[in-house]
């Protein structure tokens, strides 16, 4: 009987996660490189101002003296000021006008657009996409002379027919027409842009078979098309109610925030009192509010992308 | 913690430099030399660049040439900036902050506060007898005891009105009269003419509260005390005030309209104004642009006090003037301090602002013919400025303009016209907007 010595060896010790990571550094050092500017850039111009944001808002400064630790008082303010529920209302408001709206409409003037026998597709194709190229801020400023009360151009058509003027710039409730359909007009060229790239990556097969089998045009839109556009309406769903959440130049340049704050969004308060542009700067109070939008965006995107998964796994 | 602060200084005042560095590139290149008679400069004198933040066709443009030629080693460095966010940035960073700039009250106040304004308490106390008083305890900083800024231009409030429509309705402006009285009469004109004698906007903003604000000064109320710690306007003075503004409203003679936007310049145009309470300022900014025809009144505006709110009433209001002021991080502050005792404090300088259009403090100016002489083809032959001068003897000292300022005027212009059109209680309304006010100014204080 032989037996076979095995001399122990030293137990295997795998390299630390720190010797890995250098060796990974040292192998790849080039391509970390190229992509560096990336994370200097976004360590500079966004984690940071995101952390020291988030430090202001414990924080009570006005931008000139040395800032002081108030703890948990600017949020203790901002969810007890009467503006700020009134501004999460006006966002409420601006979401169940825009949304659907801001989902329908692409989805009509996308098949529209996309009809084969449609003349001069291009042409409206590119018409539809002016307003995303057109600066908002000009645009904003037409809006305010069409939706005038004395000389607007839109009261100036509405004569003709025996109405108003309607005080559109000026009346609580009517001031929101002009700043939905603002919203909609900025963005209805990238959404239906979107919709027409859905519609052409279905297989038109899928159409030729329905067809034979008897569905009309539209029992193919809604046994076909809309069930294949499910993930460009839930993306659109999402970009749509991020969109109303963080609407500022609207009511900014239309109505600057009026009538009695009707229009007022959560953003063009938080610029308001955190410039300075109506009373002093409250950075403070600023930060504060940003988290809690923050908060309550994702939360919101959170539940419409479970909400719609669930439904698309039932 | 430290070493954050010095950071994000050094982060913002990069932003600062390099903003403030392209625009005085900017400037550089298209600065001309415009100062006529320049003494020549002494060989011993340093050369000083002066940077001034203003407002695009500003006074202070017909100050500069005045100012080189005086003080002919300072340049003044035109900077067509008076953003309040820019300004704002310049001074968190300790960057870019400019030597000069133009800021409103309540600004004043404010950063006054805090002690980074430059304390001129030596060149506005030398020229007490000659400013206006009013003007000048606007730059008076309660807990400081010191001026942090020099007196600019006085916004004293009047009646502008229309001769031609007050003719056709058979109405002559009496010396004295009340704002009861002047409702009467706007009743009158408006079924004569059809035209209005006020402006109130509906929409809810700051604009919104103007009146009241008014006939607040007038009764000699204010939105706060002097030092800002208490908040006033919704006392008896301000219900009081708001009573009268009601009565105002509810007589149907104004129009819906924002009183500096398009929009009421075409009613002014179209001859749709008869009367308009405002500021000295909307001559050149509201009326000569649209009185250009007969429609619109050319040669017929003239100029009043405004009637009275009451018992010991003031016959004129306080709508806006701002200051010269600068920071502490000035370099120059004598050559700062020279240019504010020239462009207000000096017949010269007075004269230039005048000139463009603003009503200088400096009191000699305003009694002299050449501030009283000023035409306008809208007014034709009439001596408009006199009437500012009267004004400014009673301009107030007590019309507060302290942080919480504007944002108290917001809060009052967005809850005001159910107060005015009578569906909410008066004292109860403005109680309920006092209380706001009062939350929102526990952050300033």
């Amino acid at each position: 009987m032989s037996s076979v010595f095995v001399q122990p060896s030293a137990p295997y010790r795998p390299p630390s996660r720190w010797q890995a990571f250098r060796r990974v550094l040292k192998e790849h050092w080039q391509d970390y490189l190229f992509i560096s500017p990336f994370f200097i850039l976004f360590a500079v111009f966004f984690a940071y101002p995101i952390f020291w944001a988030l430090q202001l808002s414990f924080q009570k400064w006005d931008g000139v003296t040395d800032p002081t630790w108030v703890g948990l008082d600017n949020y203790r303010f901002v969810l007890r000021d009467p503006i700020t529920r009134q501004m999460f209302y006006n966002t409420f408001r601006f979401l169940i006008l825009i949304v659907p709206l801001g989902i329908m409409l692409p989805l009509v003037l996308g098949v529209l657009l996309n009809l084969s026998f449609l003349r001069f597709r291009g042409i409206f194709r590119t018409l539809i996409f002016i307003p995303t190229v057109s600066s908002l801020v000009g645009i904003g400023i037409v809006w305010k002379l069409l939706f005038g009360a004395a000389n607007g151009w839109l009261n100036a058509v509405l004569s003709h027919v025996g109405l108003g003027p309607y005080k559109w710039l000026k009346d609580a409730h009517l001031a929101q027409v002009p700043i939905v359909t603002l919203a909609l007009w900025g963005s209805i060229g990238f959404t239906t842009l979107i919709v027409l790239g859905g519609l052409q990556a279905i297989d038109e097969d899928i159409y030729d078979a329905a067809k034979i089998d008897g569905a009309s045009p539209f029992s193919q839109f809604w046994q076909i098309t809309l069930p294949l556009l499910r993930p460009i309406v839930v993306f659109l769903l999402i970009t749509t109610t991020i969109m109303v959440m963080t609407l500022f130049s609207q009511p900014y340049i239309v109505t600057e925030g009026g009538p009695s704050n009707q229009p007022l969004t959560p953003l063009l308060h938080i610029y308001r009192i955190g410039v300075g542009s109506t009373g002093a700067a409250r950075i403070g109070d600023a930060s504060a509010l940003t988290f809690i939008l923050s908060i309550v965006m994702i939360t919101v995107v959170v539940m419409q992308f479970l909400i719609t998964r669930r439904r698309e796994s039932d | 913690m430290k070493n954050t602060r010095v950071s994000r200084r050094r982060m913002l005042a990069s932003s600062a430099g390099l903003g403030a560095a392209a625009m005085i590139g900017g400037r550089g290149a298209l600065a001309a030399p415009s100062s006529p008679a320049r003494r020549p400069r002494s060989e011993f004198q340093e050369e000083i660049t002066l940077d001034v933040f203003v407002h695009a066709n500003h006074p202070f443009d017909m100050i500069k040439p005045i100012y080189e030629a005086m003080y002919p080693n300072v340049t003044l460095n035109m900077m067509e900036q008076n953003d309040v966010a820019i300004l704002r940035a310049a001074l968190a960073a300790g960057e870019g902050v400019p030597d000069i700039f133009w800021p409103e009250i309540e600004m004043v106040q404010e950063l006054g506060k805090t002690g980074i304004l430059l304390d001129v308490t030596d060149i506005v106390e030398a020229n007490a007898d000659v400013l206006s008083p009013g003007k000048t305890a606007e730059c008076f900083i309660p807990s400081t005891d010191k001026y942090a800024a020099f007196p600019g231009d006085i916004a004293t409030v009047g009646l502008y009105y229309r001769q031609d429509k007050l003719d056709e309705a058979g109405v002559t402006i009496p010396d004295s009269w009340t704002w009861d009285e002047f409702l009467e009469a706007g009743k009158q004109i408006k079924e004569a003419t059809g035209a209005a004698s006020l402006v109130i906007p509906s929409g809810g903003t700051s604009t919104s509260a103007h009146l009241f604000t008014f006939l607040l000064c007038q009764l000699g109320g204010a939105i706060t005390n002097a030092d800002g710690t208490e908040i006033t306007f919704d006392n008896d003075l301000g219900i009081q005030a708001m009573e009268q503004a009601a009565r105002l409203y509810q007589a149907d003679i104004h129009i819906d309209e924002e009183p500096f936007e398009e929009n009421y310049f075409a009613e002014i145009a179209a001859g749709n104004v008869a009367i308009t309470p405002q500021a000295v300022w909307y001559r050149g900014f509201g009326i000569a642009p649209n009185a250009i025809d007969e429609q619109g009144g050319l040669g017929q505006w003239r100029t009043a006090l405004l009637p009275s709110a009451g018992e010991g009433s003031l016959r004129t209001a306080n709508l806006g003037g701002a200051a010269i002021a600068s920071t502490t991080y000035t370099e120059h502050p004598e050559e700062v301090k020279n240019f504010m005792t020239l462009a207000m404090a000096t017949m010269e300088g007075a004269e230039a602002g005048g000139q463009w259009g603003i009503q200088p403090p400096y009191l000699p100016y305003l009694e002299s013919d050449t501030w009283t002489s000023v035409r306008d083809e809208a007014f034709g032959e009439f001596s408009f400025n006199s009437v500012w001068t009267q004004a400014v003897a009673e301009y107030p000292a007590t019309w507060y303009k302290q942080p919480v300022y504007l944002e108290a005027l917001t809060t009052i212009g967005a809850g005001i016209i159910p107060l005015l059109d009578g569906s909410t209680d008066i004292t109860e309304g403005l109680t309920a907007m006092g209380d706001q006010v009062r939350e929102i100014n526990t952050r300033y204080q």
